[in-house]
């Protein structure tokens, strides 16, 4: 039996799945202006935050609508509670994204502070955990949504490391280059909590998949 | 032909059919009337036959008839209700069952004068009642019994199997069940049984005639085992037999109307009764 | 008719009942429940249709099973069962056993009228007796031996007041029952029920006939007397089976498929056809 409630199910998720795209340009983007302080792109990256959120505000509408009219239930239900956080989640993402960039923006006009390598390293981490979680979620991957919970400690080790580096070697040293080393810092910061966030939403989909709240417990697995 | 038209040739057919059925009705009434009215008189009510039939009245053949139509009932209707019950409650389906249906269906087919031979043969012959009230009464009961059961079960039928179930999930039994919710439901419906017998019983000539009545009596019945006088062997009697056509004629038309007016006044008895008690059960119904 | 076959008697140990895994309440297969009904491989005939099978089942004291599943599951058939309704339908037959209390209602001593006292019913369509309003709930404890006028009053009075009607019809007592409207008279079909103090109540889907709010109220009633009485409820309704029950069976042409707390059934059916009813993928 063909019932529309199933398209409006669909929609939902292909909604949420455009919006990803978006965002993880976002982060791409981001982190290229800051590699090459890159104003034009800082810009371009705060300026299509807005895209980001008129998507989060339809699907936000669109689940409720579908709570409203369609009372769903089971599978059904675990899925559209799982949209809406996904949806929290992805556009707090993109927040940080235009974070980065503005942190960007402040230090554009001035030369490198040094050459960058562990914060792109550190970026190439969460743009995968952001990759795996919308994966896990578009092909329902319980495994998958695991590797990214537990990739979050690898993640939280790299913003500690940065942070003790830059902290040794400019803030203590160097009064002139403290402000571009708390900048850099900052950015390192808003990397994790990106991590934080893909691990927020790998655990929507474990609970999406298997009905497990996993959340505040990952000793569990 | 179109449509209106066929409707409104309908409806004509209708309507003339049912004219011609009041008009045969009222022709009998107006006959009835014509013929009979001008005899009826207090003295014609409430006294009994003189002079060979020619003069007098016909009040021993009213209560004949009384006597007869009331023992009917009474005997008919105690063994008509179990039956009924027996067929509707305890065995719906079931060979057994199915004998009892036929054997009623075929006992209401059958003449009355046979009904009249057996009660003969049986009541006054066999079991010795003579030709008497209890004779009587007993063959007109059997020949109400089956229009008695197949009502009854009619109205047995139309109580809803919901409240049987109610009464049942309170934890009361089957016969409870018949006694306190089927029955007093079902009561109006009976009632209409009872009245239709009344109508059978009073009007039927053949199964008396060899078993309660007589052409002519000065006493009035002292006890189950007397022979009546009953209307409608006494207005056979008029016309057939005795020695003055002219003014024997006149008597039998009065007592054709008498009868008529005594089921009317009977049937309307049972429908107060109906009535009071369908006030009571389904007052707000619908 | 009711056949009891001694071998098919089952341990009670865990029968029927899906663990519960739920990590934020880790109380997995030993809930504190009383099981106060227990069906052991039951099994029902109709005719040469077997419209029941197999079915083991626990339902618990004071607590509100919910039966869903498409019409013709059998779910009617099941708990007609638990108060031997089924003994009227000709040409059926009954195996297994049903046990109330350790007591087998199949059992040779068992009366089913003293059953019934003990599991009242509320039907489908409103069903009173064509009598007062009073004497509707009168009639049960007449037949049931009371006898003292002063007795009877106080229980009629009561037993509306429990199941929230007496307020709205108190001046009305000796009015014919049919006059109500039918949630009212729903109301007065519970009231009876209880005013003969069953120890289950089974509803073979009580709202079907109802508007919205007199379905409200129902509900209301069904969570009230959940305090007092075991309940089975059987629903077509899913956010009504939401809304009132502990425990969720489903059946399906006439097996169980499915049987856990409402919650985990709603959120997290095991059974694929249980996912597909309820979220309307059926069929």
């Amino acid at each position: 039996m063909y019932r529309h409630f199933e398209d409006e199910l669909e929609d939902i998720k292909n909604t949420i799945l455009k919006m990803s795209a978006y965002v993880e340009e976002e982060i791409e983007n981001s982190i290229k202006a800051l590699k090459n302080l890159d104003p034009e792109l800082a810009k371009k990256t705060i300026e299509k935050d807005r895209e980001i959120d008129r998507i989060e505000i339809s699907v936000d509408e669109k689940c409720a609508e579908i709570i409203l009219r369609h009372h769903p239930l089971a599978g059904d239900l675990r899925f559209v509670l799982a949209a809406l956080k996904l949806n929290n989640d992805l556009e707090r993402i993109a927040d940080l994204a235009v974070d980065i960039a503005e942190r960007t923006l402040e230090i554009s006009g001035r030369p490198p502070l040094k050459e960058l390598v562990k914060i792109p390293q550190l970026a190439g981490l969460v743009k995968l955990m952001l990759k795996n979680s919308v994966e896990a979620f578009t092909n329902r991957d319980y495994e998958l949504a695991k590797k990214v919970i537990l990739s979050d400690a690898r993640v939280n080790s790299i913003r500690d490391e940065i942070m003790a580096e830059l902290t040794e070697n400019f803030i203590k040293k160097d009064p002139a280059a403290a402000e571009r080393a708390l900048a850099l810092i900052l950015i390192s910061r808003h990397l994790e909590r990106i991590g934080d966030h893909c691990v927020n939403i790998a655990e929507d989909i474990i609970y999406m998949v298997s009905a497990k709240i996993v959340k505040h417990h990952h000793e569990e697995f | 032909m179109n449509k209106r038209f066929k409707q409104a040739l309908g409806f004509f057919i209708v309507k003339t059919l049912v004219l011609a059925a009041l008009t045969v009705l009222a022709a009998i009434l107006i006959f009835l009337f014509a013929k009979g009215a001008g005899i009826i008189s207090w003295d014609f009510l409430a006294k009994p036959p003189e002079n060979s039939m020619t003069e007098g009245g016909i009040f021993p053949a009213i209560l004949g008839t009384f006597y007869l139509v009331f023992f009917s009932v009474l005997f008919s209707l105690p063994p008509g209700l179990a039956c009924a019950i027996y067929l509707n409650e305890y065995s719906p389906k079931g060979w057994f069952s199915g004998i009892i249906r036929i054997s009623i269906n075929n006992l209401a087919g059958v003449p009355s004068i046979v009904f009249g031979l057996f009660g003969l043969a049986v009541f006054v012959k066999q079991l010795g009642f003579g030709v008497s009230i209890l004779s009587g009464s007993l063959t007109l009961s059997i020949v109400i019994l089956p229009l008695i059961i197949s009502s009854t079960q009619e109205a047995l039928m139309t109580v809803p199997q919901s409240i049987r179930e109610a009464s049942m999930a309170l934890g009361a039994t089957k016969w409870t069940t018949i006694r306190r919710i089927v029955l007093p439901q079902a009561t109006p419906s009976i009632l209409t049984a009872v009245i239709l017998s009344i109508g059978r019983a009073a009007g039927e000539t053949a199964p008396i005639l060899f078993t309660a009545a007589v052409f002519y009596t000065r006493e009035l019945p002292k006890s189950l085992f007397s022979e009546v006088m009953a209307l409608p062997y006494h207005i056979y009697a008029l016309i057939t037999e005795g020695t003055h056509p002219e003014t024997q004629i006149k008597i039998a038309y009065g007592s054709s109307l008498v009868l008529l007016f005594m089921v009317l006044f009977l049937s309307m008895a049972a429908i107060r009764i109906r009535q009071r008690h369908r006030s009571h059960y389904d007052k707000i119904r619908r | 008719m009711i056949k009891l076959d001694a071998k098919n008697r089952t341990n009670s140990a865990d029968m029927g009942y899906t663990e519960i895994k739920d990590p934020l309440n880790k109380v997995g297969n030993f809930l504190p429940e009383k099981t106060k009904i227990k069906a052991g491989n039951l099994n029902f005939y109709y005719g040469k249709t077997h419209t029941l099978k197999d079915i083991n089942l626990n339902i618990y004291e004071k607590k509100v099973t919910a039966i869903i599943g498409p019409s013709g599951c059998g779910k009617s058939t099941f708990i007609r069962l638990l108060n031997r309704m089924n003994d009227f339908v000709a040409d059926s037959r009954a195996e297994g056993e049903i046990l109330i209390d350790e007591n087998n209602i199949f059992g040779k001593t068992a009366d089913p009228v003293e059953i019934r006292k003990r599991v009242g019913m509320v039907f489908q369509k409103p069903n009173p007796f064509p009598k007062s309003i009073f004497d509707n709930i009168a009639y049960g404890l007449e037949i049931n031996g009371a006898k003292d006028r002063f007795y009877i009053e106080e229980k009629v009075v009561n037993s509306l007041k429990k199941s929230a009607l007496f307020e709205e019809i108190r001046h009305r007592l000796r009015d014919n029952a049919l006059g109500l409207s039918g949630g009212q008279q729903q109301r007065l079909c519970i009231a009876r029920c209880i005013a003969i103090e069953p120890e289950i109540i089974l509803f073979d889907e009580p709202c079907a006939s109802l508007d919205p709010i007199s379905t409200a109220k129902i509900e209301e009633l069904i969570l009230e007397l959940k305090k007092d009485y075991t309940i089975v409820i059987v629903t077509h309704n899913m956010q009504q089976a939401l809304r009132v029950s502990d425990y969720t069976a489903f059946f399906l042409m006439g097996e169980l498929i499915e049987y856990n707390t409402t919650k985990k059934i709603f959120e997290n059916p095991s059974d694929r056809r249980t996912e597909d009813y309820i979220t309307g993928r059926f069929g």
